[in-house]
C-alpha cells in the first residue's frame, strides 16, 4: 500500500519501509520535522534526494500529476493537528473530499459524520456548533478530531495518522486509538501507518508492526 | 556612475515585471484549460462565492461611484459646451462606455478584491493548506484558482455593465435636476450615440481585465513562502501588478479597437 525504497531526504538516509494491504504499522521519527517531511514526500511538494515513494504499488516520482492526485483520493491522511482549510466551516471541510470526489453528498454523509464524531469524544450538543465553526477558531483537540473525521469517512484503502496523539489529553488519545484500530478493521485490506515524533504520539499497545528512524537515519524495526 | 546604478535598478525592476507577468499568463494559460473544473460541484461553490464576494458586495458602492462621475461628466461637458444636450449625452458614453467604465470597475476590483483573493491564497501557502487539499486528491489549481480566475472575470464584466449604466442613467438624472439638461432629450441622444460595437468592446475589455487582474492576485498570492510577513508584501505586489497589466491591456485593446467603432 506504502512503499519507502531507500528514501534520502532531510534527516532521512536510505530509509526503507513497506506496509502491505492490511497491515497497521507505527513508526517513531526522529523529529517533527522528518514526520512532515515525510508527508509532504508523499504528497508531492517534496522530492527525495535519493530513493523511491511508492503509493498502491505504484512510483510518485513516474506519476504525473493527475495520477498523484488519483492515488492520494485513495488515502485518507491525517495531518498534525488535524490539517484543514481555513475558509470553509467544519462541516465543509469534512464534505470537501468526498464531494470533490464525487463519491458522497451532504445528506447521506450527516448521520453517519454525527455518530462518527460522537464516537470520536465530541459531546452530542457540541457538535451543531462544532459542524458550523471555522476550524482556525477550534481548540487543538478539535482540530485533531476534525482531522481524523475527515479521513474516515474518505473510507480510505490507506489510512496516514501523524502526530495523531501529540499534544491532546489522555482521555481523547484513547478514544481516537480506539477508534482508529475499528476503522482500520471496518474494511477488508485497508493499511493504518502511524508516525509520530515522540512515543506519546503513537498508539500504545499496539498490535501491529513497529518502526523506528535509527541514529543513521535509516528505519529499523523497533523491539 | 550614480546613473549606470540607477539604470541597472531600472533594468532589474523591468526585468522582475516581465518575470512576474510571465508567471501570471502562465497561469491564467493553465487557468483557462482547467475551466471544465466548473463541471464540479465544490469547484462551483468556490466560483459563486468569487461572484458574490466579487461582484454583488460591490454593486452599492461601484454604483454610486458610477453616478456621481456621470453626474461630474455631464457637469463639466455643460460647463465647456453649455447646455447643449446631444454632446453632453454622447460626450457621457463615449467617456463611460469606452474607457471610464472598464478602467473604474477594474480599478475598484483591484483595490476591493485582488488584494483579497492575493491575501487568501497567500494565507493558505503560509498555513500550508495546499498541501493538505493534495493530501486529499484535491489539485489546487482546480479548487482554488480556476473559480477565482473566472469568478473575477464575470463579476467584472457584469460589474462594468452596471457602472456604466447607474453612471449614464444616473448622470442624466442627477444633472437634469442641477444643472438643468433637458433628461429626455439627453436620454434619446445616448441612445443614439450607443453601439453595439461599443458595448461588446466595452464587455469584452472588462472580461480581459477581470483575467488579468485574477492571474496577477492568484499568481502573487501563490508566491508567498512559509512567513506570515510575506502576506502583506505579496499583496501589495498583485495590486501594483494587476494595476499595472489592466493599463498597458487598456491601451493595447483600445487601439485595436478602434477601426471597429
Amino acid at each position: 500500500m506504502i512503499e519507502l525504497r531507500g528514501v534520502t531526504a532531510g534527516g532521512l538516509r536510505e530509509a526503507s519501509l513497506a506496509l502491505a494491504p492490511g497491515e497497521s504499522g507505527r513508526l517513531l521519527l526522529s523529529s517533527a520535522a522528518d514526520m512532515t517531511l515525510l508527508l509532504r514526500l508523499v504528497v508531492g511538494t517534496e522530492r527525495p534526494a535519493e530513493g523511491w515513494i511508492l503509493l498502491f504499488g505504484r512510483d510518485l516520482a513516474e506519476a504525473g500529476e493527475a495520477e498523484r492526485l488519483a492515488l492520494l483520493a485513495r488515502a485518507g491522511i491525517v495531518w498534525p493537528a488535524g490539517g484543514f482549510v481555513s475558509n470553509l466551516k467544519v462541516w465543509e471541510n469534512i464534505l470537501l473530499p468526498l464531494w470533490y470526489h464525487g463519491r458522497r453528498d451532504a445528506a447521506g454523509l450527516e448521520g453517519e459524520a454525527v455518530a462518527l464524531l460522537g464516537r470520536l469524544g465530541l459531546d452530542a450538543g457540541r457538535i451543531p456548533d462544532f459542524l458550523a465553526a471555522l476550524p482556525g477558531s477550534l481548540p487543538e483537540r478539535e482540530q485533531c478530531i476534525l482531522g481524523v473525521a475527515r479521513a474516515m469517512l474518505m473510507d480510505a484503502e490507506l489510512m496516514i495518522y501523524a502526530g495523531l496523539l501529540d499534544g491532546i489529553d489522555a482521555a481523547t488519545g484513547a478514544l481516537l486509538a480506539a477508534e482508529a484500530a475499528r476503522h482500520h478493521a471496518r474494511r477488508s485490506g485497508r493499511a493504518s501507518l502511524y508516525l509520530a515524533a515522540g512515543a506519546q504520539g503513537l498508539p500504545h499497545p499496539f498490535a501491529g508492526l513497529s518502526f523506528r528512524q535509527d541514529e543513521q537515519g535509516g528505519i529499523a524495526p523497533w523491539l | 556612475m550614480a546613473g549606470d546604478g540607477f539604470l541597472r535598478a531600472l533594468g532589474r525592476g523591468a526585468l522582475g515585471q516581465l518575470d512576474a507577468s510571465a508567471g501570471a499568463f502562465a497561469l491564467l494559460g493553465r487557468a483557462l484549460r482547467g475551466a471544465g473544473a466548473l463541471a464540479s460541484p465544490p469547484v462551483r461553490t468556490v466560483f459563486f462565492r468569487q461572484v458574490y464576494f466579487t461582484g454583488l458586495q460591490a454593486l452599492a458602492r461601484t454604483g454610486l461611484i458610477g453616478a456621481l462621475l456621470g453626474i461630474v461628466i455631464l457637469t463639466q461637458t455643460a460647463s465647456l459646451v453649455g447646455k447643449n444636450a446631444a454632446l453632453g449625452g454622447r460626450i457621457l458614453v463615449w467617456a463611460v462606455m469606452r474607457e471610464i467604465g472598464p478602467l473604474f470597475a477594474a480599478i475598484a476590483v483591484i483595490s476591493r478584491s485582488s488584494s483579497a483573493v492575493a491575501a487568501e491564497l497567500a494565507a493558505m501557502r503560509v498555513n500550508r493548506e495546499m498541501e493538505v487539499l493534495r493530501g486529499l486528491g484535491i489539485d489546487p489549481l482546480r479548487y482554488l484558482i480556476v473559480p477565482r480566475v473566472l469568478g473575477l472575470a464575470v463579476s467584472l464584466a457584469a460589474l462594468t455593465v452596471w457602472f456604466e449604466a447607474v453612471s449614464i442613467a444616473g448622470g442624466l438624472a442627477l444633472s437634469s435636476l442641477i444643472v438643468g439638461l433637458p433628461f429626455l432629450a439627453q436620454l434619446h441622444n445616448i441612445a443614439g450615440a450607443l453601439s453595439a460595437a461599443d458595448i461588446g468592446i466595452s464587455v469584452l475589455k472588462s472580461a480581459v481585465f477581470g483575467l488579468l487582474v485574477a492571474a496577477a492576485a492568484c499568481n502573487q498570492g501563490l508566491q508567498a513562502g512559509s512567513s506570515i510577513t510575506e502576506i502583506p508584501q505579496v499583496t501589495t505586489r498583485a495590486v501594483m501588478q494587476a494595476l499595472s497589466l489592466v493599463v498597458v491591456a487598456n491601451v493595447l485593446l483600445t487601439v485595436l479597437a478602434a477601426p471597429l467603432r
